[in-house]
């Protein structure tokens, strides 16, 4: 596979407000969530690792991210747990802009 | 000797030494446990352990073995404060510097005698027996309407919805404590949507057995006999605080402390399910039976015990899951004056609670999000503006 094929076009910039997420398929089927937080754009999997629930219905606060059922804290950039009841990471994945689209490299 | 000696080993001893282990501290720790079990989360017990969707790998708590004196299968006994020793059910004592009472609370028992078929949910053995029991039994009682009860009859009605769950109740209203009106209309909407049945305003007088002893049926207060293979009781907790039963620290509903954990005897301290403990945000001594006060307080003590001392000031927090629905508390919820209800959707609701014009609480159902916004709220001390909360439309977020 060449690098080009690793990145996934996903939202256009101005499709996510500032501090705020949104869940994006990949090709392969996974689910992400795709974040603005002051207009870095940073991109996590969808899921809690705590239980499979939707990290899009959590609530941002600067750079982290909280579960919406049982608080868990995950810190958006690095996906490392910030507070429990989590203790695995949340996978990350590299983005980048280009042409005012966010990509996200999926290898 | 030992420099920390903990009583307990639950989720609050578990996560203390785990607390203590990432912070460094290099002293001897002993840890007494009546289990047999390295520390674990218990919520899942009543839940995704129950249906085999998580084993206790999923929800025990890592702890550095090397680093600390395990005592399995050991219940304390007696404790002399005087001397600093506590003493096992064989009488051997053991010194200590500093004590930790993290020894939780018990099912309050139906009746003295164990009986075939009456069950009680506290530890992973007995998740492990009910959810054997569960797959060979048609009619299931499941006895108190309080939360446990009610994550049992979820967890049962989701894998099994064929058989018959009835829940008993002595009172009128199903979770007599930590709710209120609005938060039992969300759950009973769900839990008779699955077919579960309730009987309040009754109570179990005696059970009828079988030739082997097991249960048959159940016998209520106004003579009526209930076909009954397993009953559950969930009638509430007690704390574990008879080991301390005439000395000076005892107390009826637990052992008593400040906000950092120290009881009235120096060296001695309490926290999770057994602690009786100042919450500065309620301004009063509450004993919480919550995983985030086990959790949180075990931070707090953490620290205060190398030297560092916090006070704890978490706002009273709960959440209970029940068909695939998660309703959350924070909080006061019951002397409120006014009340603003947030409805997103049919099963997506908060409810914000008022007293003298400022937030004081809020139960949410499908709505962590609202929760963590209104914690952020009652934590800083915002007074908000209630105009916007009644818009829907307006994002709670624009408060803060
Ligand atoms: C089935 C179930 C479901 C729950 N679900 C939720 C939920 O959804 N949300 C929520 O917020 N909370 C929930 N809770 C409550 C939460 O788990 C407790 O508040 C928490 O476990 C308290 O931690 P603790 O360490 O104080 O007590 P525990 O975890 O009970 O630990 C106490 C330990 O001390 C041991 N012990 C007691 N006496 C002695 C002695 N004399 N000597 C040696 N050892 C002793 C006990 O055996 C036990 O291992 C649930 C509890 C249960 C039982
Ligand atoms: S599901 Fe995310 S913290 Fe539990």
């Amino acid at each position: 596979m060449n690098d080009n094929e690793n990145w996934v076009k996903t939202y256009s910039i101005n499709d996510i407000d500032d501090e705020d997420v949104k869940e994006f398929h990949l090709p392969n089927g996974n689910k992400i969530a795709v974040y603005n937080i002051n207009n870095s754009f940073y991109a996590t999997d969808l899921f809690c690792t705590h239980e499979k629930v939707s990290l899009c219905d959590g609530f941002i606060d600067g750079d982290s991210i909280e579960c919406p059922l049982h608080q868990g804290v995950f810190k958006i950039s690095t996906g490392e747990v910030l507070e429990s009841p989590p203790t695995e990471g949340l996978k990350i994945y590299l983005t980048k802009i280009e042409n005012n689209f966010i990509y996200v490299n999926i290898n | 000797m030992s420099d920390i000696c903990i009583i307990g080993g639950g989720h609050a001893a578990g996560r203390l030494v785990n607390n203590l282990q990432k912070l460094n501290y290099n002293g001897n720790i002993d840890i007494f446990s009546e289990e047999n079990f390295l520390p674990y989360e218990r919520p899942s017990l009543s839940k995704d352990f129950l249906l085999d969707k998580k084993n206790i790998n999923d929800f025990q708590i890592d702890i550095d073995l090397d680093k600390v004196n395990y005592y399995f299968n050991t219940k304390i006994n007696k404790v002399d404060f005087q001397n600093k020793l506590i003493i096992d059910l064989n009488n051997k004592s053991y010194s200590y510097s500093k004590l930790i009472f993290a020894n939780g609370s018990y099912p309050k028992r139906i009746f003295d005698e164990d009986i075939k078929g009456v069950h009680y949910l506290r530890n992973i053995n007995d998740s492990i027996n009910i959810k054997k029991n569960i797959q060979n039994s048609k009619n299931i009682i499941l006895l108190g309407a309080g939360y446990i009860s009610l994550e049992i009859s979820s967890s049962i009605k989701k894998k099994y919805p064929k058989k018959e769950v009835t829940i008993i109740d002595i009172s009128e209203k199903i979770l007599v404590r930590n709710s209120n009106d609005d938060l039992r209309e969300l759950i009973l909407k769900h839990q008779r949507k699955n077919n579960v049945k309730f009987l309040l305003k009754s109570v179990i007088k005696s059970v009828q057995k079988n030739n082997d002893e097991s249960i048959e049926f159940v016998a209520l207060d106004d003579d009526k006999l209930l076909a009954c293979d397993l009953l559950i009781v969930g009638i509430g907790v007690h704390p574990n605080n008879k080991i301390i039963e005439g000395t000076d620290l005892y107390d009826d509903n637990g052992i008593k402390v400040n906000e950092f954990c120290e009881t009235s005897i120096k060296d001695v301290y309490a926290l999770g399910d057994v602690a009786l403990a100042k919450n500065v945000f309620l301004n009063k001594f509450v004993r919480e039976e919550s995983w985030n006060n086990a959790e949180k307080q075990s931070n707090i003590l953490a620290q205060n015990l190398i030297g560092t001392k916090i006070a704890y000031e978490e706002i009273p927090w709960f959440w209970t899951d029940q068909f695939d629905q998660n309703f959350q508390i924070l909080g006061e919820i019951n002397n409120f004056d006014n009340k603003i209800l947030r409805s997103y959707s049919d099963n997506k609701n908060t409810f914000l609670y008022i007293k003298n014009k400022k937030l004081i609480g809020a139960v949410a159902e499908n709505n962590g999000r609202d929760i963590s916004i209104i914690r952020k709220i009652l934590k800083k001390n915002i007074e908000p503006n209630f105009e916007k909360i009644q818009n829907i439309n307006i994002n709670l977020k624009e408060l803060l």
